[in-house]
C-alpha cells in the first residue's frame, strides 16, 4: 500500500522521459520501448511494475542491463558497513559528549560543543567530504583518497569487508578496508553526532532537574551512579527515538558522501543512475531506501515501547 | 499583535547567537539583492575568459577564477540569489499547500483527513533528499524543477504539524465556544486556530530554511539543479572537484557560503524557538 | 536545651533569580532532639522546604547561597564539611529523606526493586566483603534482600516481593509513599526529613501514612523533621511544632502549648483561620511578601495588628517565655 502510493505519486508525474540516448534512431527507440514494456499504456506499466515489485523484481536497469534488484543487493553491504560505522562512531563519541555538556552546563566545553553541533548541522556533507579529502588525503596524505579498498578485498562471505577480513585473517585487506573507512565515516558521522550530542544533552539536563535525581542526591547515592546509570537511561530513551531521524540524516548523507569518496554503495548507484538517466534504477533505489527507512522507524518505535516501561502500562 | 512582535524583537536582541544569525541572514539578503552592484565582474555569470582560468585568489579576483576563467567571487554573489530564491519559494509553496491541508484535515474527522494524513506519513517516512532526487531527475535539471521537487517533498511536514496543532487547538474552550456560537469552519480555522499555531509555523520555517538550502545544494551538486553556466553553489562545488587540490579556492568559496547561510538560519531559528516555544526553554542555556 | 541531635543556628540562605536576590531564609534557628518528631509549619513559600533541603545540603548549586549560620548535626557543622563527605556519610545514612511527591521521586524506568537494592548496596554498610569472595557477597545480597522485604512488610505493604518487581507507575500513591518510608528507614538513620509527605496523597490515606510514620519513628527512636502546611497533620504526629513565616521562624513549642497557648500573632491568626465549629472562616488580611525585597525587621509586620516601630526596624530576637516555648516577637501574647 505504502509503496503503491509512493510510486503512483511519482510515476505519473513524468510523462515521457523514460529512456536515454538522443542519438538513437526511431526504430531503436521503438525497440527499446517494446523491450521495457513502455509501449503499453501507462496504467498497465504501473500494474506490471507493482506486480514485479511484490515479487522482488524491480525491473532492469537501462544502463547496466542487469536486474536492478541484483544491482542493489550487490551494493548494499558497502552502504551498510559505512552507515553502521557512522552510527557506531557517532554514538560512542556523541553520547558521552552530550552528557558532559549537560553536567558542565555553560562551561567552555558546553559552549564549544554548542558551536560545533550547530556547525555540524550547517555544513553540507558533500563539501565536508571534499574538505576532508583535501586535507587528509591530498595534503597530509594519511588516508586514501577514495574507494573502499585497494585491490580485490577479502574473500566475500558476508560482503562486509571488515568482517570478512577478520574471518579469513586477511590483515592487509583489514587494514586497507579500515583506512578507507575513516574519512567517509567521519563525514557521515558529523551531522549525526551533532544531533546525538544535542539530544543527549537535552535529555540529561531534563533528567538532572527531575525529582528523582533530587531524591537520589538527597539519599546520598554516589553522583557517578546517578549520572551514568539513572540519568543516562532516562536521557537515552529520548535519544533512541531520534535514531529514526539520525538514520534519515545518514541515508541522505550517504548518497552524497558515497559520490565524493567513490564508495561503491547504494548512494553511488543512485548518483550513477542520475547521470545515466537510468529511470528504473532511480525508482528502485528510491523504493528500497524508502522502505528501509520506514522499517527502521518501525523498529525504533517498537524499541521505544520496549525500553520505556511507562509505555507498557 | 504588534506588542508581541516588539517583545519578541527585544528578547531576540539580547540573545547573542540569534543576533549573529540575524546578521548572517541580513547579509545574505543584501548580497542577493545588490549582487549586480557588489560584484566586480557581474558579467561573469554568463561570460567566460578561458585564458584566465583557475587563477588563485588575488586583489583582482578575491576568490580566484574558475575553470572557465570567470570570477568566483562575483559568481558566488549571484549564487546567493539562486539560493534565496529556491529556499524561499520552496518553503513558501510547501507551507501554502501544507498548512491548509493540515487545517482541513485537523478540523474534519472523516476519511478524507485520514487519507491526507496517510499520504503525508508516507512522504515523511522517506528522507526528503531521496524523493527529491527521484522527482528532480525525472523532470530534468532546472531551477524550477528543484523548487518543485523540494516543495513536493516538504508540504507533508507542514500538513502533519498543522494537523496535530489543529487537533489540540480544537480542544481549547475558546474554539469550542466559537463553534458553539455557530462560526463557520473557515472562520474557526483561519481566525481562531491559525493565529495560535502561527508562532510554531514561523519557528519551523526559519529552522527549515537551513535544511532546505542544504538539500538544494546537494541537488545542485548531483547535477540536478540549474545547469551550467548557473553559479549555483552546489554545482560550483561539483565543478571544482576535478581541479583539486591545486585550485582549493574553487571549492572553498561556495562551501563557506553555504555554511554561513545555513548557520545564520539555524542560529536565528534556534533563538526564535527558545523565545516562542516555552516547552524547549528548560534545556536552553543561561 | 540539652544535647540536640540537630541544631540549625542563624541560617541565612538566598536564591539568585532573574528578578533579583531572594532572601529565602533570614537567620533561622531550629533544633531537634533524638527521638523527637518536630513539625515545621507554614504556608507555601515560607522557607520550610528550603530549610529541609539546606539540612540535607541539596540546594540548587547555581542559584542558592548559604551566606551565614551553621547546621550542627551530631556535634559536627555540616556547612564545614565537603559535599562528597556529606553525600557519603550523612545523606542516606544518618539523615534520610521522604519527598513530597512519591511519584516523580522514583526513577520511572527502573523497577522499585532496582532502586531499593541500589540504596541498600550503597548506603546500608553491610557489604564489606571483597569482590572476589563470591559466596560471601551472595550471602550479603540475600541478607540485604531479606531486610528489604521485612521493611516493606513493616510499612504494611502486601506482597513485598511483587512490589519489588514493579515499576513506579504500576503502584498506587499510598503504596509509593509507604515504600518511601521504608527506604527512609532502611539505613537505620538518626533523622528523617519528611517534606510534606502527605500533600500529594488522597485525604483518606494521609492519616494512615502519618500514623505509620509516627509509630515507626517511635519504635526506632528516629527523629523526624516533618514539614507541612497542614496544621491538622502537625497536630496528629508532632511532639513539637515550629512555625515559619516568609523565611523567618516565628514560634516553636510543644504541640499542646502550640495549639493551646500560641503567642506569636501569626500563629494565633493561623489557628484562628482554621475552619472552626462555630462556622466562621477568617483569613489573614494581606499577602505573603515577595522575598526579593522583603519587609524589614519582622516580616509579618505589614499584616500584624500589634506591629510597632521596633517590629519594622529590627527582627525580634529569640525569647523563651516558658521553657520549651520559644517565640520571636516584640508583642507576644502573654499567658500567666
Amino acid at each position: 500500500m505504502i509503496i503503491t502510493f509512493t510510486i503512483s505519486h511519482v510515476i505519473p508525474a513524468d510523462p515521457v522521459a523514460f529512456f536515454a540516448g538522443d542519438n538513437a534512431t526511431p526504430e531503436q527507440i521503438e525497440a527499446l520501448r517494446v523491450r521495457y514494456g513502455l509501449d503499453k499504456p501507462l496504467h498497465i506499466q504501473l500494474v506490471n511494475y507493482l506486480i514485479g515489485v511484490t515479487q522482488g523484481d524491480l525491473g532492469v536497469s537501462i544502463y547496466t542491463q542487469r536486474p536492478i534488484s541484483e544491482d542493489l543487493l550487490a551494493r548494499l553491504p558497502a552502504t551498510m558497513e559505512l552507515t553502521f560505522m557512522a552510527v557506531f562512531f557517532s554514538t560512542i563519541v556523541g553520547v558521552p559528549l552530550g552528557v558532559f555538556a549537560a553536567i558542565y552546563r555553560n562551561s567552555f566545553l558546553d559552549h564549544f560543543l554548542r558551536v560545533l553541533t550547530v556547525s555540524g548541522l550547517a555544513i553540507a556533507s558533500f563539501w565536508l567530504a571534499i574538505l576532508f579529502q583535501l586535507l587528509f588525503a591530498m595534503e597530509l596524505q594519511i588516508t586514501p583518497l577514495q574507494g573502499r579498498i585497494d585491490g580485490w578485498g577479502p574473500e566475500s562471505i558476508t560482503g562486509f569487508f571488515i568482517l570478512d577480513s577478520l574471518i579469513v585473517a586477511d590483515w592487509d585487506s583489514l587494514q586497507s578496508a579500515l583506512s578507507h573507512l575513516v574519512l567517509p565515516t567521519l563525514t557521515l558521522a558529523f551531522p549525526a553526532m551533532a544531533t546525538i550530542v544535542r539530544f543527549t544533552r537535552a535529555g540529561v539536563l531534563d533528567a538532572i532537574n527531575s525529582n528523582y535525581v533530587l531524591y537520589e542526591q538527597a539519599m546520598g547515592l554516589p553522583s557517578n551512579l546517578i549520572i551514568w546509570k539513572y540519568v543516562l537511561r532516562n536521557a537515552l530513551i529520548g535519544t533512541v527515538t531520534q535514531i529514526g531521524l539520525i538514520f534519515g540524516i545518514l541515508i541522505a548523507g550517504a548518497v552524497v558522501v558515497e559520490a565524493v569518496f567513490d564508495w561503491p554503495g547504494l548512494g553511488l548507484y543512485a548518483v550513477e543512475a542520475i547521470l545515466n538517466s537510468d529511470y528504473n534504477a532511480i525508482m528502485g533505489f528510491t523504493l528500497v531506501t524508502g522502505a528501509f527507512f520506514i522499517i527502521v522507524n518501525l523498529v525504533v518505535d517498537i524499541l521505544h515501547g520496549v525500553i520505556d516501561p511507562r509505555t507498557q502500562a | 499583535m504588534f506588542e508581541s512582535a516588539k517583545f519578541i524583537i527585544s528578547k531576540l536582541a539580547k540573545d547573542r547567537t540569534s543576533l549573529v544569525g540575524a546578521c548572517l541572514i541580513a547579509g545574505l539578503l543584501l548580497i542577493a539583492l545588490f549582487a549586480p552592484l557588489l560584484a566586480p565582474y557581474p558579467q561573469d555569470v554568463s561570460e567566460f575568459h578561458p585564458p584566465e582560468r583557475l587563477l588563485g585568489p588575488s586583489m583582482l579576483h578575491f576568490f580566484g577564477t574558475d575553470r572557465m576563467g570567470s570570477d568566483i567571487f562575483s559568481r558566488m554573489l549571484f549564487g546567493a540569489r539562486i539560493t534565496i530564491a529556491i529556499a524561499v519559494i520552496a518553503i513558501g509553496v510547501s507551507v501554502l499547500i501544507g498548512v491548509p491541508i493540515g487545517l482541513i484535515a485537523g478540523y474534519n474527522k472523516n476519511w478524507i483527513s485520514d487519507g491526507l494524513m496517510r499520504v503525508s506519513d508516507i512522504f515523511l517516512a522517506v528522507p526528503q533528499i531521496i524523493l527529491a532526487i527521484a522527482i528532480a531527475q525525472t523532470l530534468g535539471p532546472s531551477i524550477e524543477n528543484v523548487i518543485l521537487a523540494l516543495s513536493a517533498t516538504y508540504w507533508p511536514f507542514w500538513a502533519r504539524l498543522v494537523y496535530a496543532e489543529t487537533r489540540s487547538a480544537l480542544t481549547e474552550t475558546y474554539v469550542e465556544a466559537s463553534i458553539a456560537l455557530g462560526a463557520s469552519p473557515f472562520r474557526v480555522m483561519v481566525f481562531h486556530v491559525l493565529p495560535n499555531i502561527s508562532s510554531s509555523i514561523i519557528v519551523r520555517t526559519t529552522i527549515g530554511m537551513g535544511g532546505t538550502i542544504l538539500t538544494a545544494a546537494a541537488l545542485g551538486f548531483l547535477g540536478l539543479g540549474p545547469p551550467a553556466p548557473s553559479p549555483e553553489w552546489g554545482r560550483t562545488i561539483a565543478e571544482s572537484r576535478e581541479f583539486l587540490p591545486e585550485a582549493w579556492w574553487y571549492a572553498t568559496a561556495p562551501g563557506v557560503a553555504i555554511f554561513l547561510v545555513v548557520m545564520g538560519f539555524n542560529l536565528f531559528g534556534d533563538g526564535l524557538r527558545d523565545i516562542l516555544d516555552p516547552r524547549t526553554r528548560r534545556s536552553h542555556d543561561g | 536545651m540539652g544535647d540536640s541531635l540537630l541544631s540549625v543556628e542563624n541560617l541565612h540562605v538566598s536564591f539568585s533569580t532573574e528578578n533579583g536576590v531572594a532572601e529565602v531564609l533570614d537567620g533561622v534557628n531550629l533544633s531537634i532532639q533524638t527521638g523527637e518528631i518536630v513539625g515545621l509549619v507554614g504556608e507555601s513559600g515560607c522557607g520550610k522546604t528550603t530549610l529541609a533541603r539546606s539540612i540535607l545540603g541539596v540546594l540548587p548549586k547555581n542559584s542558592a547561597k548559604i551566606s551565614d549560620g551553621s547546621i550542627i548535626f551530631d556535634n559536627q557543622n555540616l556547612l564545614d564539611m565537603k559535599d562528597q563527605d556529606i553525600a557519603r556519610d550523612i545523606r542516606g545514612r544518618l539523615i534520610t529523606f521522604i519527598p513530597q511527591d512519591p511519584f516523580s521521586s522514583f526513577n520511572p524506568v527502573f523497577t522499585i526493586g532496582d532502586q531499593i537494592m541500589d540504596l541498600m548496596k550503597w548506603k546500608y554498610s553491610n557489604h564489606e566483603s571483597p569482590w572476589f569472595a563470591l559466596r560471601a557477597r551472595k550471602k550479603e545480597r540475600e541478607n540485604n534482600f531479606q531486610r528489604v522485604l521485612e521493611l516493606l512488610q513493616t510499612v504494611q505493604l502486601p506482597d513485598p516481593e511483587g512490589i519489588l518487581r514493579k515499576y513506579p507507575h504500576e503502584v498506587s500513591g499510598g503504596q509509593r509513599q509507604r515504600i518511601m518510608i521504608a527506604m527512609a528507614l532502611l539505613p537505620e538513620p538518626r533523622l528523617i526529613i519528611a517534606d510534606e509527605p502527605t500533600t500529594a496523597l488522597d485525604v483518606t490515606i494521609q492519616a494512615q501514612i502519618l500514623k505509620l510514620l509516627k509509630r515507626l519513628a517511635r519504635e526506632r527512636n528516629v527523629s523526624v523533621i516533618f514539614t507541612t502546611h497542614d496544621l491538622g497533620a502537625a497536630y496528629e504526629i508532632c511532639d513539637r511544632v515550629t512555625v515559619m513565616y516568609a523565611g523567618q521562624e516565628a514560634e516553636s513549642a510543644s504541640v499542646e502549648k502550640f495549639f493551646d497557648k500560641p503567642r506569636h500573632p501569626y500563629t494565633k491568626s493561623l489557628l484562628e483561620s482554621l475552619p472552626n465549629k462555630s462556622g466562621g472562616l477568617e483569613g489573614i488580611p494581606g499577602q505573603i511578601p515577595a522575598l526579593i525585597n522583603p519587609p524589614s525587621g519582622c516580616r509579618f509586620h505589614p499584616r500584624c495588628l500589634f506591629a510597632s516601630k521596633d517590629c519594622i526596624t529590627s527582627r525580634p530576637h529569640v525569647s523563651w517565655p516558658s521553657d520549651d516555648h520559644m517565640v520571636r516577637c516584640y508583642h507576644p501574647k502573654v499567658y500567666d
